[in-house]
């Protein structure tokens, strides 16, 4: 699956999300709903990178879906 | 293919101009085919966003899929546009709905207005008297 925003790594994979489309507020949401899993979040210049070492390429597509909601809602909520 | 669809590796990304479709209208037409396919969006330039589209039914056509989303992305513009040009209306209609349940919130409306009326004048008043003194 060689699109530019899902990477395999050493251990599971990571997905990064633009910070201007998926903001602040978003990301406190997601952390919520993903609070029980070892997830990694990592700020890269614009971009904010989304780990676990358990982590599947179907993991991560998931919490593309989660962080769609959550973005979804935060932009309503303005 | 269609000329504005990118085909990567089982995913098709799509260019959307956020002068024609607002950010509201492209997360609201995202939400909704969050059951059809994953969606991810990107910044493409100062003008645009790149979206994503991979089918969650690995059957599915991924080119339709995109094109249905193209379709859902008007119908959201067409929405918001017509709740915004309503809005006044809509506002007009629920006040009439509130005030005819509650007829007294009507006086104490019209006599808020009134103060609101007379402390504008006052102002006024004032003012132009400060102008005179100079």
């Amino acid at each position: 699956m060689s699109v530019p925003f899902l990477k395999k790594n050493k251990g599971g994979y990571s997905i990064k999300f633009p910070r201007s489309l998926y903001p602040a507020s978003a990301l406190l949401q997601l952390k919520d709903l993903y609070a029980d899993s070892d997830m990694i979040v990592k700020e890269k210049g614009r971009y904010l990178e989304l780990s676990s070492s358990s982590w599947t390429a179907e993991d991560c597509l998931a919490v593309c879906d989660s962080f769609l909601y959550c973005a979804k809602h935060a932009v309503q909520a303005k | 293919m269609h000329k504005n669809f990118q085909k990567v590796d089982g995913w098709i990304k799509l260019a959307v101009k956020t002068k024609v479709y607002s950010l509201p209208t492209i997360y609201a037409a995202g939400y909704v085919f969050m059951d059809k396919a994953y969606i991810y969006l990107d910044p493409d330039g100062a003008d645009k966003v790149a979206v994503w589209l991979r089918p969650k039914n690995k059957k599915a056509d991924a080119e339709t899929v995109a094109a249905e989303f193209c379709q859902e992305l008007l119908n959201y513009a067409h929405y918001f546009t017509s709740l915004k040009a309503n809005a006044e209306n809509t506002k007009i209609l629920l006040q009439r709905a509130l005030f005819s349940a509650a007829p007294s919130l009507v006086q104490e409306a019209e006599e808020k207005e009134i103060q609101d009326l007379i402390k504008e004048l006052e102002q006024e008043e004032k003012k132009e008297s400060g102008k005179r003194k100079k």
